[in-house]
């Protein structure tokens, strides 16, 4: 599925954040939404998101054909800048919520969740616990707890500030390769990722750019 | 969560630890106004100019009263000597309502006479009576130092009717109807209670402040379980981003927070009935400790309902 921003308007406490601002944001590739610290990079992913609503424009998500919808927050996997884990359970644990928030049974979770964490590099720490994980590996768990929810959007908002250069870089390699997996936006002013993305939105120009 | 496991575990215990002790003390100072007297009411003449006959069956009839325990005639006659028990002991006889043990013994011994747990025999002249040691009797049944006999055939009244209360009543209470019961002759009757106190023991115990600790522990408990599931919020962003709704978000934390709380409920009961006392006490800390545990689920509930509610991105900033 592929998103649409018309027009978009979103201010805060009196400040405003962005104004006027229409961009595409291919089905089924990853962009990079690009744009300095403050720019209202993680806002406009929240409001894509469907957890904020905008001042004025219009954001909808369509398939190829006509049919649009409004942003749905319970479709989209969401991977947060920190390390948001249950610290005292296991990655394969932290993994399964996500499908099992989705209805899937015990079985199908684990499943689901072990391929996941084997997707994302990870399979060695599929038991150990999520506080003994580096803040890499707890990332790429985020994205494997996106991956095995099996939604159609992935949003990742500055998954890297708080990683190394090498961790950075790992990440950017496994958000390349996620790429056709589903719709993945990721908010970022890190050069590494912007070049692992297939295209790049500015919030300033709002236009999106070929990788 | 492992430190407020403890601390459920330990306000269980606190709590019925501090409950038990009250009604130990309680029960401790009961005991001691009893035999002070405070449940005594020893009717006679108002006036000692003006004597009074009080009627033997409507005083012994006063023992069927729910809030009598015993209640008779009681008669001093002249001393006597006892061969087992010494020279001019004085003898009392009493009603066998008053002291039921006269249905089985000729004779019972004031405590202060003789300390023999068993039956015994007792010479009298050429006689012989079964006799038996009584227990301490409270001031107002006057027969620690004497012996006491039944009331002579043919005796139908007596000067002095002596009304032993039962426990959790008072003579205030009772005086009056007490009086309006007997039968008598002569000049106006007094009931006078042997030993007053300054407040009432059943009263301060039923309406002490602290008996709300329970309640108390638990409101505290859910204080704590609601601060330390804000410093989770990390954790339970986790949940929100991995699609968990606010709903069930909710639930499982309500969920933890019982468990917990029934480990508060869990350890007073357990202490309750390890502690033992009347099923009365046992039963009334269990069912404080689990009104506690309701309190806590309440207030832990309520301190973090916003949490599940708030947007996931927001509460994934938040740092725990």
């Amino acid at each position: 599925m592929q998103i649409d921003v018309v027009d978009a308007r979103l201010s805060f406490d009196g400040r405003l954040i962005f104004d006027s601002f229409t961009a595409r944001f291919p089905s089924d590739r990853v962009t990079a939404l690009v744009g300095p610290s403050g720019s209202g990079k993680s806002s406009l992913l929240s409001a894509m998101a469907g957890f904020q609503k905008l001042d004025s424009g219009a954001i909808c998500w369509s398939t190829g054909d006509e049919s649009r919808t409004p942003p749905i927050p319970t479709s989209v996997s969401w991977i947060p800048q920190g390390s948001n884990a249950i610290g005292i359970r296991t990655a394969l644990d932290n993994v399964m919520i996500g499908p099992l928030a989705e209805g899937k049974s015990l079985e199908q979770a684990n499943e689901l969740s072990a391929s996941a964490l084997a997707d994302v590099g990870l399979e060695h720490a599929t038991y150990r616990r999520a506080r003994t994980l580096s803040g890499g590996e707890l990332q790429r768990m985020c994205f494997a707890r996106a991956l095995a929810s099996d939604k159609p959007f992935i949003f990742a908002d500055e998954p890297s500030s708080s990683l190394d250069a090498e961790n950075t870089e790992r990440l950017a390699e496994l958000i390349h390769a996620l790429r056709a997996r589903a719709t993945i936006v990721v908010a970022t002013h890190d050069p590494l990722l912007i070049s692992a993305a297939e295209c790049q939105v500015h919030l300033r120009s709002g236009r999106p750019l070929a990788a | 969560m492992a430190p407020l496991i403890v601390l459920a575990v330990v306000m269980g215990l606190a709590a019925v630890a501090f409950s038990s002790f009250q009604s130990a003390s309680f029960v401790d100072r009961l005991a001691e106004q009893k035999m002070a007297g405070r449940n005594v009411l020893v009717i006679a003449a108002a006036d000692q100019r003006r004597p009074v006959t009080i009627q033997r069956a409507s005083c012994e009839r006063l023992s069927e009263a729910s809030t009598v325990d015993r209640s008779g005639l009681l008669k001093r006659t002249t001393n006597s000597d006892f061969i087992q028990l010494g020279a001019r002991i004085p003898v009392v006889e009493a009603s066998v309502t008053l002291f039921p043990q006269l249905d089985e013994y000729d004779l019972l011994i004031g405590s202060k006479l003789g300390s023999q747990t068993k039956a015994f025999f007792v010479k009298i002249g050429s006689a012989t009576a079964s006799a038996h040691t009584i227990a301490q009797q409270p001031t107002g049944v006057d027969t620690n130092s004497a012996v006491v006999t039944g009331l002579r055939a043919g005796t139908n009244s007596g000067s002095i009717c002596v009304v032993v209360l039962s426990d959790l009543t008072t003579a205030e209470r009772n005086r009056a109807i007490i009086l309006s019961q007997l039968s008598s002759s002569g000049g106006p009757l007094s009931a006078t209670q042997v030993f007053t106190d300054t407040s009432d023991p059943i009263n301060d115990f039923k309406n002490r402040p602290d008996r709300l600790l329970p309640l108390v522990l638990g409101f505290l408990g859910g204080l704590c379980g609601g601060i330390l599931n804000r410093l989770r919020s990390s954790e339970i962003a986790a949940y929100r981003l991995s699609g968990t709704s606010a709903r069930s978000l909710f639930v499982i934390l309500a969920a933890e927070q019982s468990l917990i709380s029934g480990l508060f409920a869990a350890s007073a009961a357990g202490a309750a009935l390890w502690l033992g006392g009347t099923p009365s006490t046992v039963w009334a800390g269990i069912l404080w400790a689990v009104s506690g545990a309701m309190i806590w689920v309440t207030v832990s509930s309520l301190s973090t309902i916003d949490l599940p509610l708030r947007q996931p991105p927001s509460l994934a900033k938040d740092r725990g």
